[in-house]
Formats: C-alpha cells, structure tokens, sequence
C-alpha cells in the first residue's frame, strides 16, 4: 500500500527524470512483452511491399494493390527494416515469403516480430513523451502513464504494429513547438511531414493556420506544411496509380461519402463534410483558440469515426484525445464505455483481429475464420457490431464534450 | 477442440483426380488423437454430381476412416476439412490419406491421366481439345508442391511414389489441459530453438525490471528535476 501511495504521489507531482526513465521504462516492458506473440497480417503484407519499394519503379510500385501509403511512408520503413537487419538475420526474407501456417510454426517467429516491431514501439514512446509535455508540469508524469497503459495503444500499436505512429509524431511535435517552444516554423514543418506520412493529419492544419494572428503568419506556415508534402510527392505526379490508389482510392470513398442524408434528386447532406465543417467553424468563434487547439485538432478527426466503418487500428490517431480526457478527469477514471464498446467491436469480428492475433503462440488460431458469426450467424453479428459502434461513437463525443467542458486551460498552464 | 499437428505448405503445382485417377499422401503425425486432414482442391463444377471417396489408410493401407463428399461439397482454391472420429494411438506413426473417385467413364479416365503424366512430365502426349475442355470444366484437383516440403511423408499419384507432396494440414484432438499443455510445450521449444533471441530477450525484461525499481527508489531518495 505506502509503495502505491508513494507512487500515487510521484506521478501527480513535477516530473522527475527518474519518474519519467521509470515510466517509459514500465511502457516498454509491458510492449516488449507483447510484441514478438502478437500478429496481425497487415504487418507481413506490409513488410512484403515494404521489401519491394527499393527494387520496383514508383509505378510499379503503386501498381501493387497493398501499397497504400504515402512515398515518405515507404523511405522511413524501408530505413527502419534494413536497420533491423541485424536483429533479424539471413533467413528473414526466406520467412517472410513462406505460406501462412509454415511461417507461424517458424522457430525464428518470435525474433523476427520483436526486430520488425522495435523500431515503432521507440517511436511510440518519443510520441507519448513530447505529448506529455504539452501539459502543465504537475500532470506531465500523469499523462505520459496514461499513455504507457492504454489499452487501445497496446492494442493498435504493438500488437498490431501500426504506422500511423509516425504522422501521430509529426502532430505532437507540432503542438509541442506550437505551445511549448512557440516556433510556428517548426511546428508547421512537423505538420508538413505529418501529412507527408499519411494523409489524414490535413485535417488538423485548418485548425492549426486558424490559431496565428496574421494572413502573412498564415501563408507562410501554409507554404511550410506544403513543402515536405510537395516534395515527396513531385517524383510520383504522373504516376496515376498512386493517385488513383492511395488519394482518391482504398477507404476514402467509404469514409467521405458513404454516411449521407438524402436530400433530393441527386443530392445528399455527407455527414464527414458537415460535422467537420461544424467543428471548423465552432473553432473558428472561440477566443482562446492557441489553448484549445490541441482538443479542436483531435476533434476534427471524430467524424472520421463517427460516420464510417473505420478500420480499428485508425483508434490509434485519437489516443491523445483520450489521454487529454483521462487526465481532465480528477479521480482515476475513465469512459468505461468508450474502451468496452471499442473491443467489443474487435471481439465480434473476425478471429484475426482478436483472437488470431495470438497465432505466433498458437498457429492453429490462425485458421479461426470468424468465431462469434459461426455462433449467432451473419445477421445477428453485423446487428451487435452496428449497436455497438453506435454506442462507442457516443461515449467519443461525450470524451470529447467532458474535455470541452472542463475548460482546458489548467491542462498547459506553465509551473 | 483441435490443434494444430502436420503442416506441409502450400504450393502452386495442381494433380487433377477423377474415375481411375486417385492421390494419397503419407504422413506422420506427431501426436496422439489425429483427427482432421485438410487439403485444398480447385472445383471447376461448384455444385456438381462427381464422387469422391476421402480415406485414412494406416501403414498397411488398412483403411481406418472413410468419407464420402460430391462435388457440391467442394468449393475452389478453399481448404476441405476431413475430419473423422479420432485414432487414439497415431503420435509417429505411418497413415495415408488417399481421394478416390469411385464413378467410371473411360473417356474421363484416359483425359485425367494424360493431363497427369503430362503434368509429372512422364509424357507429352497431346490432349484432344474437345476432352481438354470436358476435364477442365468438369474434374477436381488438388494443389501440391513439386518440391519435397514435407520429407516424412510421399506423393502417390495412383499408388505410384513421386516426387512432391501435397499441400495439407493435419489436427488432432484431446482434453483441453493437455491442449493448453502442449501449446506450452511447443513455447517453450519455440524460445528456446533461437538461443540468441531468448537470452537477449530475458535479459532486457529483467533489464528493464531493474531500471524502474532503481528509477522509483532514485526519485523517492534524491529526486532530480530537469
């Protein structure tokens, strides 16, 4: 009891550099632990093409129905692979070819995941750290903590290896120059390499060019978020298929347009566009938009999930907001239903995304199809799946509406 | 509840099995209670009235388990799931699994068997264009590799050895504590067949243990702010 009270103690103070080594530190256990067991077929479909990004041209490239990311994607985790080469060894492009089951049962399974997934779990942690940094001293340890032990984190990040942890980098690092060191140059150049790396990260610059106080300001950030975008897509402008494929293509129809109200012949009211346009404006009417911004730039991403199936490993992109919520909150808590509602989600579908992602244990768990459909059928399956991404889309907006309402200025007060 | 036993990968070469056209496969399972054997089959006719026999055969070719499917039970490119009563003691021991089409028709015999040997490459003999589309569109086949994947057990294409194995798993079944056991076991195998890995791995677990006990006992006695 006196070592959790003790402990208790240190993480509502000013953080230490032992309190934070000993945080990161509890972060990295726990995701060491976790990643040579887990495994998500994504990684290896990605690694694949990742595999193919030195020795095909862009267009063959894009041709490929698997590349989806952004070229700055491709550079950084093709670097990230061949610096891990030591760790995994000789044999690793033999397995990473072989058949699903014969690959499972491989003997090197458990090193290959852990080198494959090192190098986003440090990046993880350089996220956590910089966005605990945006908050008032007495509550940097706190949500530094909170992000080592979210759930959904470990969940999206180290089992199921994900690399939105770079554009989510480029966010905070964003913030944290905004507010902390006040360099709108460098803050605008971590957006530029945020939209670099994935597209979605665009959505927040609206919010960040609305906090500067001059059209000058305004433009000049502006040129510095295009330019990194600018110059790692300049090789790739006539190159369709990346265009077709990753901009216009995969999930953006489903995303941007599929949620919609009929409102006459030929036309319809998209919810994307109208609950982010709403969200865009409200800001735009606050006064103290520079403290709020970390909230609005988080929130303009909500509608992304409220109003499509998105994938469950994009939950990933709202960790700060929770993390924002968990420490607005003045006792331990948390919306329960939100995390409930979130896997329950990922435990009705099917077995690779819940319990197939423990077939490095267990190979047979990989020839599970879709458990919980086999039992209740179809029908059912997809009725509990809708119920229950209703009930998590309210439990966000409520996260959301709680942090709005605690009046966030205390969170980045300077000690 | 089942598990995981033989795995022999798959391949991209296929065998076509029809009247007077049959495959097997030897195999050892490396555990007690075999109880499934999966293999995968390309069904040009989903729906079609074609019989198969699916047999375990033990070493002596005793047959030890039979099922009889159509070809409605068939799908394309998908695995097929023969599962059977279990055989208690099968842990190193030799079985077979064999599919047999029990119809006959001549013209479908000698079809299959030249698009077979010409697929071994034991003969180059032509196929006449009308029987080429009758065995394309109406006879099954099963994938395998022309490699030998699989070293403990054979291909035999109408009880004749050759070269190759098919693509299949096999599973077996027991209580589920000695499941949960033997997923233990095969763990524990797994860490330790990468010596390297496990010892690097351990260490940095206890490594980490280590800095954040010393992290939290610093920051209690003489904490440094920065």
């Amino acid at each position: 009891m006196k070592v959790i009270k003790n402990v208790v103690s240190q993480i509502n103070r000013a953080p230490t550099l032992q309190i934070t080594i000993a945080i990161l530190s509890v972060g990295f256990l726990l995701r060491c632990i976790i990643a040579p067991f887990t495994l998500n077929w994504d990684l290896l479909a990605n690694t694949k093409t990742i595999y193919s990004w030195s020795q095909l041209s862009s267009r063959e490239f894009y041709e490929q129905p698997l590349a989806t990311y952004p070229p700055l994607t491709y550079h950084t985790l093709s670097f990230f692979l061949r610096s891990s080469m030591v760790l995994l060894g000789p044999n690793f492009t033999k397995w990473v070819n072989l058949p699903d089951l014969f690959l499972l049962t491989d003997p090197y399974i458990f090193r290959y995941l852990f080198a494959i997934k090192l190098p986003y779990i440090l990046l993880e942690l350089t996220t956590a750290f910089f966005f605990s940094k945006i908050f008032a001293l007495r509550l940097q340890s706190k949500a530094l903590l909170f992000w080592m032990l979210n759930p959904i984190a470990l969940f999206t990040l180290t089992a199921w290896t994900n690399v939105d942890v770079l554009p989510i980098l480029c966010m905070v690092l964003g913030i944290y120059f905004y507010l902390r060191r006040g360099s709108i140059v460098w803050s605008a150049v971590s957006f530029g390499f945020g939209v670099a790396f994935k597209l979605f990260p665009i959505f927040a610059v609206p919010f960040f060019l609305l906090t500067l106080r001059s059209w000058r300001q305004r433009v000049f950030a502006a040129a510095l978020i295009a330019l990194p975008v600018a110059l790692t897509h300049y090789p790739l402008l006539k190159v369709s298929a990346y265009w077709a494929h990753v901009i216009f293509g995969g999930q953006s129809q489903n995303v941007f347009y599929f949620s919609a109200i009929p409102l006459g012949l030929d036309r319809v009211l998209l919810f994307f566009y109208f609950s982010y346009a709403l969200i865009l404006f409200h800001f735009s009417t606050v006064s103290r938009r520079k403290t709020l911004l970390p909230l609005y730039m988080w929130c303009s991403l909500l509608p992304i999930f409220l109003f499509s199936k998105f994938n469950v490993p994009w939950m990933y992109w709202l960790i700060p907001l929770l993390i924002m919520h968990l420490i607005s909150q003045k006792a331990l808590s948390f919306s329960h239903s939100l995390y409930i509602f979130y896997f329950l989600i990922i435990f009705l579908s099917q077995a690779s995304l819940n319990i197939g992602m423990l077939a490095p244990l267990e190979p047979t768990l990989s020839t599970l199809d879709w458990p919980v459909r086999d039992v209740l059928k179809s029908g059912q399956t997809n009725n509990l799946l809708s119920i229950c991404q209703s009930i998590f889309s309210a439990a966000l907006i409520t996260v959301a509406w709680i942090i709005y309402q605690k009046k966030i200025d205390p969170l980045y007060e300077k000690a | 509840m089942r598990r995981l036993d033989v795995v022999s990968p798959f391949g991209s070469e296929t065998l076509y099995v029809g009247p007077g056209n049959s495959l097997s496969q030897s195999f050892v399972p490396s555990h007690d209670g075999l109880f499934s054997f999966r293999f995968v089959v390309l069904n040009p006719a989903l729906g079609g009235a074609k019989r198969y026999h699916l047999q375990i055969l033990d070493k002596e070719k005793t047959l030890l388990r039979e099922m009889s499917v159509t070809q409605s039970n068939l799908s394309w490119g998908l695995p097929i799931r023969f599962d059977f009563t279990p055989i208690s003691k099968s842990k190193n021991q030799k079985f077979y699994f064999a599919i047999k089409s029990p119809d006959e028709n001549k013209l479908e015999e000698q079809g299959v068997r030249n698009f077979n040997e010409q697929k071994l490459g034991s003969s180059s003999a032509e196929i006449k264009p009308d029987v080429r589309e009758v065995i394309e569109k109406t006879q099954i086949q099963l994938t395998y590799s022309k490699q030998d994947v699989y070293p403990l057990g054979e291909l035999f294409y109408n009880d004749l050895a050759t070269y190759g194995d098919l693509n299949f798993e096999t599973y077996y079944t027991g209580s589920v504590p000695r499941l949960l056991a033997d997923t233990a076991v095969d763990f524990g195998k797994k860490m330790t067949s990468d010596p390297l890995f496990f010892v690097a791995y351990l260490g940095l677990l206890i490594g980490l243990g280590m800095v954040i006990i010393r992290s939290y006992r610093m920051s209690i006695k003489s904490p440094r702010p920065y």
